[in-house]
């Protein structure tokens, strides 16, 4: 009995070594860049900002009633680009209201890249100095955010928008959201 | 009258100038003029608190280290927020309400990070345990005792082979 007892104690490392692997292993498939947010499920910061061509002052409350997205951009940010025409999309076909977050940019710049890459926002807020950005949480332009018809924040996605997060994130939760608040 | 500086001198001026170089670099980059606080205290805190936020853009930097325009803005907030009269425990708030714990470099301790504080010492009595074990396990093995038959056979062995190397 002894023998045998010892016979399979060389097999321990062995363990050891697989349990690493596996943890190791989900965790490579883990994205480092996804900082789960402490915002989702709680009201969208206010604020009040002058729209691109400074004429009104926009705030939250204006978006009161209807599921839409807040998009964080600024025409120095690179990745914007590759996004821009999903948000494009998006708008054209009507599926949902997008506000845009001109994120510490310069009036100039912004309205000329809305120019040369089209505009889906129905507002545009400028927050000049980034605090709104702060009390968003934003660390990565661009950001997207899903708010509901009580100003809630309901999902965020950090960095370019793709078609997949697009059909299997935001879509069918703008749905779910519109059957919610109609009923 | 120029005096000659020895050349195994001049290298070592070189040198050391060149390992400096990177240090003056990185000194030059970090100062920002933010005001000094009003007082001590609120100083102290600043101080503190950009050391233990984290920037979320570099990830491995705190907001003292980094150089990224992210970092800057968040020294700015903590710098107004402590102005406000604002102490540690309420900028940390602040800053975990919007961008969640992993802001604090240290995970605070509670309930879904008892694991991640605990495993570590846990992994270390283990060992430590398991060390113990095994070398009083080592000590404790003992040669078995000699019957008298046995004795005798091994004399007569040792006998044998001192005879054998003499001859």
């Amino acid at each position: 009995m002894n023998r045998s007892h010892k016979r399979y104690k060389g097999i321990w490392p062995f363990v050891v070594f697989c349990g690493l692997a596996v943890l190791l292993y989900i965790s490579l498939g883990k994205n480092p860049e996804h900082i789960p947010s402490p915002l989702i499920g709680k009201p969208a910061p206010e604020f009040t900002l002058p729209d691109l061509q400074n004429r009104h002052l926009l705030s939250r409350e204006d978006m009161e009633g209807s599921v839409w997205l807040l998009n964080v951009w600024a025409s120095w940010c690179v990745a914007c680009v590759q996004e821009h025409p999903l948000l494009n999309d998006l708008s054209n076909n009507g599926v949902v209201q997008i506000v845009g977050l001109n994120y510490k940019d310069i009036r100039g710049d912004a309205m000329e890249w809305l120019e040369r890459h089209g505009n889906p926002y129905s507002f545009i807020a400028v927050d000049a100095t980034g605090d709104v950005g702060i009390d968003y949480g934003v660390y990565g332009v661009p950001e997207t955010f899903l708010i509901d018809r009580n100003g809630h924040i309901q999902y965020k996605h950090v960095g370019p928008l793709t078609p997949e997060v697009i059909s299997q994130q935001i879509l069918p939760r703008v749905n779910l959201l519109r059957k919610q608040g109609s009923s | 009258m120029i005096r000659a500086i020895p050349i195994s001198k001049l290298s070592r001026i070189l040198l050391v100038s060149i390992l400096f170089a990177p240090t003056l670099s990185f000194v030059g980059f970090a100062a920002e003029p933010l005001p000094e606080l009003p007082t001590s205290e609120q100083q102290r805190t600043y101080d503190r608190l950009i050391r233990e936020l984290r920037c979320l853009v570099c990830k491995n930097q705190n907001l003292l280290d980094s150089n990224a325009e992210l970092a800057a803005d968040l020294r700015k907030k903590t710098h107004e927020l402590v102005i406000e009269g604002k102490d540690y425990q309420e900028v940390v708030e602040y800053m975990t309400d919007r961008f969640g714990p992993f802001v604090m470099y240290r995970p605070p301790l509670k309930i879904s990070t008892y694991a991640l504080w605990g495993l570590p010492f846990l992994g270390f009595v283990l060992v430590l345990t398991l060390t113990i074990y095994r070398i009083r396990k080592r000590l404790q093995i003992q040669l078995p005792e000699l019957g008298d038959n046995e004795r005798h056979a091994a004399d007569d062995l040792l006998e044998k082979r001192k005879r054998d190397s003499r001859s």
